[in-house]
């Protein structure tokens, strides 16, 4: 459905007077969605998570610039298809719920978001819709505020989900929501997966995320370092093949709480080798001087020089 | 001992009870987790045991006295957005001279943060590292418990640990107790000698 390959978003700035400055903030980052898979994007923030999901709906600032590939459905996504598609077969669940129109109703707001996609006006069912992700009718008629903040994440769900898109790509769909909301909201994202459609969950909630999820990519400092089934994130973490990911598993407070020092580094001073060997225990010399490239794995792929 | 007692409060006298006699306590040295759904209070708890809010009813005791009415308060508040709990046009050293009058760089060390961090803005730091800077700065030396309000909500599963290995070193090395607040159960069952649901204390 989607594939990802070797994508790097670069921002332009000015430093003092004309003096331009260009960052790059995300680096040759792999990814594959199937029809049918919920795939998980975990990493800390500032590891670039959302700007993958904004550049492949080309939705990033007019300053930033794109390189790499990216295919769906088989063919490549240039500008101009984004435009056509975006909306229609990929639809987006925003990460805030600053993203609903505070002056429109709900019902209104879900019309809306059916016919952009393609569908006739009176052929938007906003009941049905509304039912099945467990909201009472009368949510038609209210306004943003008068809405929880699980209401709303809902509703964010029912824009998405009103189309035929055959993409989603969920940004931290269940961020600050508690256990039953966040639950109700991942179980609904599997159920779409199984109806065959393609979901893309970015989070930095792993432990929630493995709930649905059929693979997990992790991404640190703005690169994707492992590709893995969400079945090796168990035990002890031995099936993971990066020393991040491991980290990032065994950090969690049900696996030892095991902290690793050192912070993820700022995206202009990125290390010139792997971009965890500052922090990482198994740093050899080539690991400081070279980047690893991407080597397969039996549930998908790593970029390191010890897996 | 920080102590709470029969605490009842509501936004406004026509709403509801968010609070309705709740009694709690919290010893130096001592985490106590404090977990529940969002909107059942939790906050508002936090929010009367710093003395930020004050209740309808009952009263808050630190160590058999009440909350000064100003100057520096033994108890002090952490929330979950550090980039919101600074001045964003303050250096670091700035901010951290408003709870730290001694030695920055020692404070910096023991946090595990670089000295050179002292001299940049807030929003130069990462997340986890501002939120560190915010812990650290209200550790003074008259802090003796801390109310910590989904502190690492926010942040990835190594910096959350990171910062919770922090404060549990910190708070031991200065017989300190602490609220902590968070709907992750897992967490708390990690962190706590002690853990109360919010449903349970209402009354």
């Amino acid at each position: 459905m989607l594939s990802v390959h070797q994508l790097s978003v670069r921002f332009t700035s000015y430093e003092t007077g004309l003096k331009k400055k260009e960052t790059l903030v995300t680096s040759d980052l792999e990814l594959a969605v199937e029809k049918g898979q919920v795939v998980a994007v975990a990493g800390s923030s500032g590891s670039g998570k959302s700007l993958l999901a904004h550049a492949i709906l080309g939705i990033l600032p007019g300053n930033a610039r794109v390189s790499g590939e990216i295919m769906f459905k088989g063919t490549p996504v240039t500008p101009k298809r984004q435009i056509k598609i975006r909306g229609k077969e990929m639809a987006l669940i925003p990460q805030s719920i600053g993203c609903l129109d505070p002056l429109m109703r709900i019902g209104k707001q879900i019309t809306r978001a059916g016919i952009l996609s393609g569908i006739e006006k009176n052929k938007v069912r906003v009941t049905n819709i509304l039912r099945r992700y467990g909201l009472p009718d009368h949510t038609a008629n209210m306004f943003p505020f008068q809405l929880s903040g699980g209401m709303a994440r809902r509703v964010l769900l029912a824009t998405a989900t009103v189309g035929k898109a055959d993409l989603i790509i969920a940004d931290e769909p269940i961020h600050g929501l508690h256990e039953e909301v966040a639950s109700d909201i991942l179980s609904h994202l599997r159920e779409l997966a199984d109806q065959g459609k393609a979901i893309l969950l970015i989070t930095h909630d792993l432990s929630r995320s493995l709930l649905i999820a059929d693979k997990v990519v992790v991404f640190y400092a703005g690169t994707t370092v492992e590709e893995a089934s969400a079945t090796a994130f168990s035990g002890e973490g031995k099936n993971l093949h990066h020393p991040y990911s491991r980290a990032l598993w065994q950090a969690l407070p049900q696996n030892g709480f095991f902290p690793v020092s050192g912070t993820q580094p700022v995206l202009d001073h990125l290390p010139e080798g792997c971009v965890f060997a500052p922090r990482c225990d198994k740093t050899k010399f080539i690991c400081k001087i070279k980047r690893p490239p991407v080597m397969p794995t039996d549930g998908g792929f790593v970029r390191c020089f010890h897996a | 001992m920080l102590e709470g007692r029969n605490l009842s409060f509501r936004y406004h006298p026509k709403k509801d009870w968010i609070l309705k006699n709740i009694s709690l306590t919290v010893s130096p040295g001592q985490v106590i987790g404090l977990k529940g759904m969002s909107g059942e209070g939790k906050t508002t708890l936090g929010k009367i045991m710093a003395g930020y809010l004050r209740p309808d009813s009952g009263f808050i005791q630190v160590d058999k006295y009440p909350l000064p009415k100003k100057g520096v308060s033994p108890v002090q508040m952490i929330f979950q957005h550090p980039e919101l709990s600074v001045n964003p046009k303050w250096r670091i050293h700035k901010i951290l001279s408003e709870g730290i009058a001694g030695n920055q760089t020692l404070l910096m060390d023991e946090f595990g943060l670089s000295p050179s961090f002292l001299n940049r803005y807030p929003h130069e730091l990462s997340g986890g590292e501002l939120q560190r800077i915010v812990i650290g700065r209200s550790l003074g030396k008259d802090t003796r418990y801390l109310i910590a309000d989904e502190i690492t909500a926010m942040l990835d599963a190594i910096t959350q640990a990171q910062i919770w290995h922090t404060i549990m070193t910190s708070i031991k090395k200065r017989n300190i107790g602490v609220l902590a607040i968070s709907h992750d159960e897992n967490l708390l069952n990690r962190i706590c000698d002690d853990c109360l649901h919010i449903r349970d204390l209402n009354n």
